[in-house]
């Protein structure tokens, strides 16, 4: 299937150049312009303000502008690594004592939007709430990033701009960890209440008004610390909850740019005929559609019926009939070209479920017939709960089919954000159809946080010492080729377990017209918000 | 201030400079210095070659071996930089 064609010279350039060296230059060279408001949108209203409460880019998209992190992915580099990490609210950091202490200097310069200066108080207070530490003087109602920072033995303040985090052992993607759109830096002086209600924060647009059900609208912020930073005056954000009604909005030119997560690449064609000025982008998303099935309730504390659901999905047929082309196969991680620690093509036919679809599934049904169910046993009926959003229900719709085709019939539920969220937190649930996103490509974030026995992200309740102990010893590793080929061996492992049967990972196709200058989509969803850079050309 | 206008600061090693603590010590350590006393003279107090590979902040400020040390001053000394502003 074609991409949107034709695509304009400058973004097929882009795209090769993206590749290579992971950033998208300017299409030529302009001064920037000051002045108007960014329309953008979201797919729901955002189940809060507090990002580190969140795990949706309903939240971390309008709350991006309005706080800082320590450090940030470099805004026009699509590609994110360590190299890409740039200074922020931190001036200067490094690593000492071999990776376990990351020492960090403050901008002096910079105010809460309310007047108050920054300090180094509240960076501790930020991720000792964050990381739920003994000494920390509130809590989150959820932190769902806890496992983040299992690895920080204590945070210290020794001066009003100087913070240093303490680690138990070394882990150089601690500073990744730090850029990504889920660490923000709250205020110490802000109650969490407040927060949820109203961003405080010392970014580069500040709180303006939230209609609920209807718009988040923020304003920019004339003390910012970076001198003639933002352009715009503004950005708003409208919630419009129907995908038709989106896209619509996009075509229509009532919108400058889409939301990061629900383009896919059916959408982007439809988009690009009826407006073929817009701009689409082809990057990945660090996102994957997967299956999470609740080891401990029946049927699925049986682990030959969570075989026979993995072994039931069709990778290839997925990628094709979900997706149209706009999504790769891949296991625990994003494989290449759109991240860089995912298994390879040869190693993922290897594995089962991954093979060939027929044979797949009819292994799946003799391990449904030997634990008793299907033809000649009992019936086999599931609850298959997704969120109410239509990218998930495409992937619901998907899994209750192969799921049928093995014997196995799923009634599909619909929850909303509010629903959906805790229920998973509770594990609320008997197998539902889910979509993951990372706060980054690397092993440390999604590991810690779908797969380690007790976190709160791990939705599925996979436990395996052996697997932890492999997690934490890729975490500390140094040389990047040995750290690979370990973390290779735990995407195996996580599929020989079943831990969570992953269908494919998408592709992002980021629209924005042409006038929307400097709003460089990365291949992880959650970090290109900031907007400090962005700028209309009209 | 300290008695006779000295200054006292507070230095925490990072990294190989922890071999400088004294016998059996852990955490910041104290020292008092003569007044208008900059980093290099701190450094000299600790035993440090002025040539050695050292990040030295004061208060926050990445220093120099000309930086004055204010009394109360809280020095790090580190291994070399790595990322942020030049």
């Amino acid at each position: 299937m074609p991409l949107p064609s034709p695509l304009p010279l400058v973004l097929r350039l882009c795209l090769v150049l993206a590749f290579l060296t992971g950033v998208c230059p300017p299409a030529e060279s302009q001064t920037p312009k000051k002045g108007g408001v960014l329309q953008t949108v979201l797919i729901e209203d955002p189940p809060g303000l507090l990002a580190h409460e969140s795990a949706t880019v309903s939240n971390v998209w309008p709350m991006s502008p309005c706080y800082s992190n320590l450090v940030l992915f470099h805004p026009l580099k699509m590609l994110e690594s360590a190299d890409t990490v740039i200074p922020e609210l931190a001036e200067r950091w490094s690593w000492q004592d071999n990776y376990r202490n990351l020492v960090f200097f403050l901008r002096k310069n910079v105010k809460w939007h309310d007047g108050k200066p920054l300090t180094s108080r509240d960076v501790k207070y930020t991720f000792d709430v964050a990381r739920e530490a003994p000494e920390a003087p509130t809590k989150f109602r959820l932190s769902p990033r806890k496992d983040w920072w299992v690895n920080v033995e204590a945070i210290e303040a020794p001066e009003p701009h100087t913070v240093v985090f303490r680690l138990k052992r070394p882990q150089p993607s601690l500073l990744l960890m730090l850029a990504s759109g889920y660490s923000p830096i709250y205020p110490a002086h802000a109650p969490l209440g407040d927060l949820r209600q109203k961003c405080l924060g010392t970014g580069p647009f500040r709180f303006k008004e939230w209609q609920r059900g209807q718009s988040v609208e923020l304003e920019r912020n004339p003390d910012y610390f970076i001198p003639d930073r933002p352009y715009l005056d503004g950005i708003r954000y409208t919630v419009i909850t129907e995908r038709g009604t989106r896209l619509a909005a996009l075509q229509a030119g009532r919108l400058d740019a889409f939301v990061p997560l629900e383009m896919t690449r059916a959408m982007a064609e439809a988009a690009k005929k009826s407006a073929p000025a817009l701009v689409i982008t082809e990057v990945g998303q660090n996102g994957s559609d997967n299956v999470v099935i609740n080891h401990k309730r029946p049927p699925f504390d049986n682990p030959a019926v969570r075989r026979a659901v993995s072994l039931a999905m069709d990778r290839h047929g997925y990628v094709q009939s979900v997706r149209h082309g706009g999504a790769v196969v891949g296991a625990g991680l994003m494989p290449k070209p759109l991240g860089i620690w995912g298994l390879s093509e040869g190693d993922l036919k290897t594995l089962p479920g991954y093979r060939n679809s027929a044979t797949d599934k009819a292994e799946a049904r003799r391990l449904l017939a030997a634990a008793g169910f299907g033809p000649g046993g009992k019936p086999l009926r599931v609850e298959l709960a997704t969120r109410t959003l239509s990218i998930y229900l495409d992937v619901a719709s998907f899994v209750a089919d192969q799921l049928h085709q093995v014997g196995i019939e799923a009634t599909v539920k619909q929850m909303d954000s509010a629903a959906w969220f805790p229920a998973l937190a509770r594990r609320d649930f008997q197998i539902g159809a889910n979509l993951t996103a990372g706060g980054f490509d690397d092993p440390d974030a999604y590991f810690f946080e779908n797969y380690k026995c007790g976190s709160s992200r791990n939705y599925t309740d996979y436990c395996s010492e052996e697997t932890d102990r492999l997690i934490d010893l890729q975490s500390q590793e140094l040389d990047r080729a040995k750290r690979l080929r370990l973390v290779l061996d735990i995407q195996k492992r996580l599929e020989a377990d079943v831990a969570r049967p992953m269908l494919g990972w998408r592709k992002e196709y980021f629209a924005h017209y042409p006038h929307v200058k400097n709003l460089v989509p990365h291949n992880a969803l959650y970090n290109y918000g900031r907007m400090q850079d962005v700028w209309l050309d009209r | 201030m300290t008695a006779g206008g000295a200054v006292t600061v507070s230095v925490t090693f990072f990294a190989g400079f922890r071999r400088f603590l004294p016998p059996g010590a852990k955490g910041p350590q104290r020292y008092a210095l003569p007044p208008r006393a900059r980093v290099a003279d701190l450094l000299d107090l600790i035993g440090i070659d002025a040539s050695a590979d050292a990040t030295v902040a004061v208060n926050g400020e990445i220093a120099t071996p000309e930086t004055p040390l204010p009394d109360a001053a809280e020095v790090m000394i580190l291994s070399p930089m790595e990322g942020g502003a030049p």
